[in-house]
């Protein structure tokens, strides 16, 4: 049997709604370029659920030159004081160089070997696919106690960045401040002179009315399905991906079986009407918190309905993926996380990261 | 592989189990396809026009059995791309024998081109890449 394609790891977690593992889940996802929401039995999106994108703030910045993210100005302002989420914009993980700033404080340069000779800082151990790959990642602690003008790493740093190659890229970029008094567009100010141009990055949102949509039935404690009540929590998460994709899964008759054999996995229900809501942009994980927090009230609230969804879409070319670990881009770098809230407070945790 | 743990709870009632399952293997590949063809519109094609296209590109290649391997065609969007579904296990042999196919049963010039490839349905939602999502 010839071995499979793309590698993969997916993987479902039970969980209780109020768990910390969740928080901790969504939080550790720093970078998320989309958000899908499935919500059964209703026309539109509640109110709570929007409101939760009012305040978040996001921009792009071009031919920002990377060694102004190790300057102390933006280490005291940004990165000490609240969380900071960088990423490189229109770079790919498998061809160019990429950078991210984490909110934890470390500056990731995703290099390419060319790059990564001529650069001249060390690298961390090469894991398989790196080494396969033939790429590179150097990590910066930004708020290590040593790293300041001075001490001999920081110079280096700096030097290195600065003067042994132009390493300019464009980023987008978001900041959750510690205090609340300060706003979060004051990181698009600082970086004003600093790059060629800053723009706000808008979120891009579409709400869609799905009618007569067969919803497959769940059961929080069978996951499998084994006693035939509910469906296999594979088949659940297919069944999500192509509600998302706008797949057409009714019953198929002789005319068109010829394309397609998909159908909503059984037992199934008949949902009359359900809202689909998908968001795309650079959104941080302070306001998917704030989403799963407001669909959990609304979930609560109306218990009779088939499972509502929400899911994560990672960026495909983000070189870290949750909890820091380095993500590898072979065919495809999805990096998905799926919450289903079911009744009694459960939830179900689906994580799947493809390469 | 499946694990399952009983998790220990410090609130005393309820006590919640954490279930844990792990699949290492998808049983599918979801591909993200474009086609065109030389002086024709391949949006104006319908699901059996584009199913019919794909089993001649595998026919070409694979010859008759592997052109039955079960490939499902999802979704066919209005710009000429569609989303099919193969077994994993037969993924480089169907999306080659795409890549190889060269003109259509009319002589035409034709091309396909998988744009995204992924073992979830749900990855081909949106692309990061350039910001333009499936759906539109």
């Amino acid at each position: 049997m010839a071995a499979t394609f793309t590698s993969a790891a997916f993987n479902l977690t039970t969980l209780v709604q109020t768990d910390d593992k969740i928080s901790s889940a969504i939080s550790g996802h720093y970078f998320n370029n989309a958000l899908t929401v499935i919500l059964p039995g209703t026309n539109s999106l509640p109110e709570t659920v929007s409101e939760c994108f009012a305040d978040q703030l996001a921009y792009q910045l071009h031919g920002l030159p990377v060694y102004r993210l190790v300057e102390v100005p933006f280490i005291h302002a940004f990165v000490k004081n609240g969380l900071i989420y960088m990423l490189s914009a229109n770079t790919q993980l498998d061809t160019h160089d990429c950078v991210a700033v984490t909110p934890d404080g470390w500056l990731i340069l995703h290099l390419t070997k060319d790059t990564y000779h001529e650069l001249g800082l060390e690298a961390t151990k090469q894991t398989h696919q790196q080494k396969n790959s033939d790429t590179y990642v150097v990590k910066v602690n930004l708020l290590a106690s040593y790293f300041k003008p001075g001490k001999k790493n920081y110079d280096s740093t700096l030097w290195c960045l600065k003067n042994r190659l132009d390493l300019v890229f464009d980023f987008h970029i978001a900041w959750e401040p510690k205090d609340d008094k300060v706003c979060s567009s004051s990181v698009s100010a600082y970086f004003l002179d600093k790059c060629a141009k800053v723009e706000r990055r808008c979120l891009d949102r579409r709400t869609q009315v799905l009618t007569s949509l067969p919803c497959p039935k769940v059961q929080a404690d069978d996951p499998e399905g084994t006693s035939g009540q509910s469906c296999h929590f594979q088949e659940v998460f297919e069944w999500i991906g192509a509600v998302a994709c706008g797949v057409d899964m009714t019953v198929k008759d002789e005319d068109t079986s010829y394309t397609s054999s998909l159908c909503c996995p059984e037992p199934s229900q008949n949902c009359p009407r359900c809202c689909l809501f998908q968001v795309s942009g650079f959104i941080t994980p302070g306001t998917i918190l704030k989403v799963f927090k407001a669909l959990r009230q609304y979930t609560t609230a109306h218990t009779d309905l088939p499972p509502a969804s929400l899911t994560v879409h990672g960026f495909q070319d983000s070189p870290i993926f949750t909890n820091n670990c380095p993500h590898h881009l072979h065919i495809c770098g999805d990096n998905l996380m799926t919450f289903v809230y079911l009744p009694s407070n459960q939830c179900w945790l689906y994580r799947a990261v493809a390469s | 592989m499946k694990c399952t743990t009983a998790a220990e709870n410090s609130n005393p009632v309820p006590v919640k189990p954490t279930n844990f399952y792990a699949e290492k293997t998808q049983s599918y590949v979801y591909l993200k396809t474009s086609l065109t063809i030389e002086d024709e519109n391949s949006s104006e094609l319908n699901g059996n026009q584009y199913k019919f296209l794909i089993l001649q590109a595998m026919k070409e290649t694979l010859g008759q059995v592997g052109a039955a391997t079960p490939v499902d065609l999802l979704k066919v969007f209005g710009d000429g791309t569609c989303i099919i579904r193969v077994p994993s296990r037969s993924t480089e042999k169907i999306w080659a024998a795409l890549t190889l196919y060269g003109s259509t049963p009319s002589g035409k010039r034709c091309a396909f081109r998988v744009i995204h490839a992924s073992p979830f349905l749900l990855g081909l939602a949106f692309n990061s890449r350039n910001h333009r999502d499936a759906t539109s």
